[in-house]
């Protein structure tokens, strides 16, 4: 050993002893129950308790997408008690971890195990083969043919964006509206879109403007493309950016404009710019697809979640100031088109155009209703 | 000559001081992830049992520790080889998207020619679009003087964004999520012994050998290590440092590209956004436990991997949320290294 | 339009100028610290987890400079006195940085909760100035501080005996040694205030732009500062323009429909900064560095 290792052994051992502190200190804070920690059991449950795993990526502490999935989790467990165990692990960032994640679930003896993602459908067909007594369900567009133990969901996106995109084009005053989503990918785009058709379902005149953050959780690139969207003259903002949206109300706060956050109703959050909030009861989903999962009555089909069933895209109430700035005229009109969603009277493209960035101003708004 | 470099080889493999200093480090690693186990609530032995059963005590954790461990293995190959010549790679996780990329591209889009051969082909791809990234990074060294820490770290960047405009624009779309459809399954890689794991694997093996053999029988290799020794000797002695910066990196790249290629058509069977947690940096720690030696970088990536996958099976054993596990176990790993493992350095400056 | 990307360069351009300032002082001084990026993301953690705490912004601010120079201290320990090789530490050290950030921000953060930017402060006269007026003179305060310290820090490394000190451990470390000094801890001291800098950066991240903590937040931002580091040739002075350029071609990215970009694909935007820095980095090494960069002194 060189001269210089017994003077640097100390200094070594200080940073060791840093190192054990901080350690310590994580720890120590932290434990393993703590309802705020990435993953929750659920009740003790009794020996036969079904057991069924969620997972997902995000964090449930999002006020958004991810929250409103463990919301539900909740609520299936409270209403289950002691007949289910709810295994919730979110944080699951990477392909790698949703993988080892729904594998160890499987292999520690879930019943079922449902992805409130929509990142892997890949891996449902692949822990299904591999689990032929378990059932596993994800989050996907409808499939052409099941395997006996998958199941497949999806709340109908477009239509709640669809309702926000009519009152947009209802509220605005400058003909202009905006979108600000993360990625340019399919599940994404069914908002953008949709919210565009909606717009110009109610304004034909109306110009969309559209960014893409790279990120459903930096506000602060949320909050430039919001400040672009708004000195470009648009005055109501989607936000298709789950905990992001937070940056849009800075944005809109400084610049004037309003934002409409999806997933859950935030208007407590910005109470100044939050005209509504377009709701999807994720929870009411999830605790539906759970309860189904622990009763053994899950079917291999996909479950479909609209408007006409548990208000899925619906609208929160308006209130306060924003609420003013809807008109009586503007709020009956929006519920007219809700009841033409619920009817059938509306129809939607298929997913496929739907999920092209652009398609909501190349389709058509006479052919939603059976015209061409 | 050849003798002498096998018999110093020799030498250096067996350095007990090292391997000394090495395991003083992972005893105390244990202890003190004991002792966090037992400040969190779980009980520590069941903790580390949890581990291991999960990692290697059933068919499921033993694919994926297996799997993970060699893309690991490639991982850190990728940094090993520039290494040698005192260079960072650290655009490993860049280079291995590149590799993805181009693996997936022809894994999809090459329709004409028997599925082995398109196999192939898509794995020859992987690893070539590897080697042309880090060709950049050695290159601009080569020519500029450009600091390749900076350059390989800024190419990361571009490449994901790249492969994230590709995944959207060059494929058809895959349903509601952000990947390209799955590969057909006669063009994905065989599986071994017709059981779950990847033939991937034994490539990564095979990587591992060749790396070896290049770095202490070729030519190529000596040179390697003799510009990574004393770049300033070696230039007198008319090596020419340009094309050794150059060919490190591009041989380095390709292992990244390699496993890039081997994520996507023998574990995913398609190309997702977010495929990698992460797999080239962690390259940079496999490589730096195994003191670039090729042959040291399995049992290094056979660490990690272990400790990723039975992490993930804390939680339902006993209750002890993995991400935090995972990164007490991991940071502490790495300071440890740090302190203890590494040598001082001596001379080697920036250039 | 101008006016808009003018005012966005500025609020994107101030975290980057502080983390350049402190880079220029930790490396003038002869060390590399490539874990410029987990420090920048400390503070940026630290300035957030401070404001959920309550105590308000501007003890938010001053609680992430504090926590840098602490890391700049564990750094010092571990380049200076145990002398490990400066890229591999650093590298090892941003790993560190995300994945305690990222789990301490998933398990005790609110993500949900507001967030807290600093109001504006409009300079008199300055800011009637058309166009130029209120993207550069009604900003918040961080901001013209932030030009403020670039002058502090050249004052201090051209004209105070610390900052000679400092440039000779940077250059001459064996002279400064028979001078008496000491040069580990002149490189102590250097990486304290310059991680003090740069964890400010971080908090400008979050109490300038975002008002909030996301994981990877800085998302390379430190590494940039590296190249701009050489582009601006260790010179404070012209980090400024080096610094106005990236904070340019990062506000570009949003502004593309005004600019006619909507066309070009948003992932391309998002490279620019990202290309721009591989440009300068290339261009711009034919600087001198400090002589005795990325050397760890060692006493005979």
């Amino acid at each position: 050993m060189s001269r210089h290792s017994i003077g640097n052994r100390w200094q070594a051992l200080i940073a060791a002893a840093c190192a054990l502190a901080l350690a310590l200190g994580v720890a120590a804070c932290g434990d393993s129950d703590s309802s705020t920690s990435g993953s929750t059991d659920g009740g003790e449950g009794s020996a036969d308790a079904v057991e069924v795993a969620m997972v997902t990526s995000g964090a449930h502490t999002d006020s958004s997408f991810v929250q409103s999935w463990w919301e539900g989790s909740q609520q299936a467990q409270s209403e289950l008690g002691d007949a289910a165990k709810i295994v919730w692990n979110d944080g699951l960032n990477s392909l790698d971890a949703l993988d080892r994640a729904a594998g160890a679930a499987l292999t520690n003896g879930a019943e079922a195990l449902i992805f409130t993602t929509s990142e892997a459908p890949q891996l449902v067909t692949e822990y299904a083969e591999k689990f032929p007594d378990a059932w596993v369900c994800g989050l996907e567009a409808p499939r052409e043919d099941y395997l006996a133990n998958v199941c497949t969901m999806l709340p109908q996106y477009w239509e709640g964006a669809f309702l926000a995109g009519a009152l947009a084009g209802l509220v605005t005053e400058t003909d202009r509206v905006g979108v600000v989503s993360a990625f340019d990918i399919p599940v994404q785009n069914l908002q953008v879109e949709g919210f565009a058709l909606g717009a110009r379902y109610t304004n034909p005149d109306v110009k969309i403007e559209r960014a893409i953050t790279e990120s459903l959780i930096d506000s602060g690139k949320a909050r430039a493309a919001t400040q672009a969207q708004l000195a470009a003259g648009a005055d109501v903002i989607l936000s298709a950016v789950d905990e992001a949206a937070q940056g849009m109300y800075l944005a809109a706060r400084d610049a004037g404009g309003y934002v409409i956050p999806q997933y859950t109703d935030q208007y407590e959050s910005a109470p100044d710019v939050v005209l509504t909030s377009v709701v999807y009861h994720h929870d009411e989903v999830g605790a539906t697809l759970a309860k189904l999962a622990v009763e053994g009555e899950l079917e291999a089909k996909s479950y479909e979640f609209d408007l006409a069933t548990y208000g899925v895209g619906e609208l929160a109430p308006f209130r306060g100031a924003t609420g003013e700035a809807v008109s009586e005229e503007a709020r009956k009109q929006v519920a007219e088109i809700q009841k033409e969603i619920e009817d059938g009277t509306i129809i939607f493209p298929g997913l496929e155009e739907l999920g092209e960035r652009g398609s909501g101003e190349s389709i058509s708004v006479a052919s939603l209703k059976g015209g061409t | 000559m050849r003798r002498l470099a096998s018999l110093a080889d020799w030498r250096q493999r067996l350095d007990w001081r090292y391997l000394a200093r090495l395991l003083a480090s992972l005893a105390l690693t244990l202890l003190l992830v004991g002792l966090i186990f037992d400040l969190a609530g779980a009980d520590p032995v069941a903790a580390f049992e949890a581990l291991i059963r999960g990692s290697l005590g059933n068919p499921l954790g033993v694919e994926q520790t297996i799997e993970l461990g060699a893309i690991l293995v490639l991982a850190g190959l990728a940094v090993t080889i520039p290494a040698r010549a005192s260079l960072w790679n650290i655009g490993g996780e860049g280079q291995i998207f590149a590799g993805a990329l181009a693996a997936a591209s022809v894994a999809l889009k090459v329709t004409g020619p028997d599925p082995a051969i398109v196999m192939l082909l898509a794995l020859l791809a992987g690893l070539l679009a590897g080697a042309a990234v880090a060709a950049v990074a050695g290159a601009l060294r080569a020519l500029t003087g450009a600091n390749e820490v900076l350059t390989t770290l800024m190419l990361n960047f571009v490449i994901a964004l790249l492969t994230f405009y590709a995944i959207t624009n060059w494929f058809p779309a895959a349903g509601i999520r952000g990947s390209t459809p799955e590969i057909p399954r006669d063009v994905e890689l065989p599986t071994l012994l017709g059981g779950d794991i990847t033939s991937g694997v034994l490539l990564a093996l095979a990587c591992v050998v060749a790396a070896h053999v290049l770095l202490t029988r070729t030519r190529l290799g000596l040179t390697i290590r003799a510009v990574g020794a004393n770049p300033e000797a070696a230039r007198h002695n008319g090596i020419r440092l340009g094309s050794v910066y150059t060919v490190s990196f591009a041989i380095g790249g390709a292992f990244a590209g390699l496993a890039g290629a081997i994520v996507v058509l023998g574990i995913d069977g398609l190309l997702a956004r977010d495929f990698s947690p992460g797999y080239g940096f962690v390259g940079i720690a496999v490589a730096l436990l195994a003191r670039s030696r090729p042959l040291l970088v399995v049992p290094a990536a056979a660490l990690f991997s272990i400790v990723t996958v039975g992490g993930s099976y804390l939680e339902s054993a006993v209750g002890l949320s993995a991400d935090v596990a995972l990164v007490i176990q991991g940071t502490l790993l790495l300071l440890l290294l740090a302190l203890w493992v590494i040598p001082p350095q001596r001379a080697a400056g920036v250039r | 339009m101008v006016e808009l990307l003018l005012t966005t360069t500025v609020l994107l351009t101030v975290p980057l100028l502080l983390a350049t300032l402190g880079e220029i002082v930790t490396e003038r001084a002869g060390v590399l610290n490539i874990g410029i990026e987990g420090v920048m993301l400390f503070g940026a953690f630290a300035a957030a987890g401070v404001i959920q705490l309550g105590p308000g912004r501007p003890v938010a601010v001053l609680a992430a400079a504090a926590l840098g120079a602490a890391l700049g201290v564990l750094l010092a320990v571990l380049f200076v006195a145990r002398r490990v090789n400066q890229i591999v530490g650093g590298v090892l050290f941003n790993l560190f940085a995300l994945g305690l950030t990222t789990v301490l921000f998933d398990r005790y953060f609110d993500a949900g909760a507001t967030g807290s930017v600093f109001g504006k402060l409009a300079l008199p006269l300055l800011s009637d100035l058309p166009v130029v007026g209120p993207a550069l003179f009604d900003q918040p305060l961080l901001a013209y501080l932030s030009v403020v310290l670039a002058g502090l820090v050249w004052w201090l490394l051209t004209r105070t005996w610390f900052g000679l000190h400092l440039r000779a451990a940077g250059e001459r470390p064996r002279a400064l040694d028979s001078a008496g000094v000491s040069v580990g801890g002149i490189r102590t001291a250097a990486l304290a205030v310059g991680c003090a800098l740069v964890a400010l950066g971080g908090a400008a991240l979050v109490v300038l732009q975002s008002g909030a903590f996301t994981p990877n937040i800085t998302e390379g931002r430190g590494f940039i500062a590296l190249g701009i580091v050489l582009v601006a040739r260790w010179s404070p002075w012209w980090a400024l323009p080096a610094v106005a350029l990236f904070g340019l071609a990062e506000s570009v990215k949003f502004q593309a429909s005004t600019f006619g970009l909507e066309s070009v694909p948003p992932e391309f935007l998002a490279m620019l900064p990202y290309l721009v820095a591989i440009v300068t980095v290339t261009v711009g090494t034919a600087a001198r560095y400090p002589a005795a960069l990325g050397v760890p002194y060692v006493r005979e």
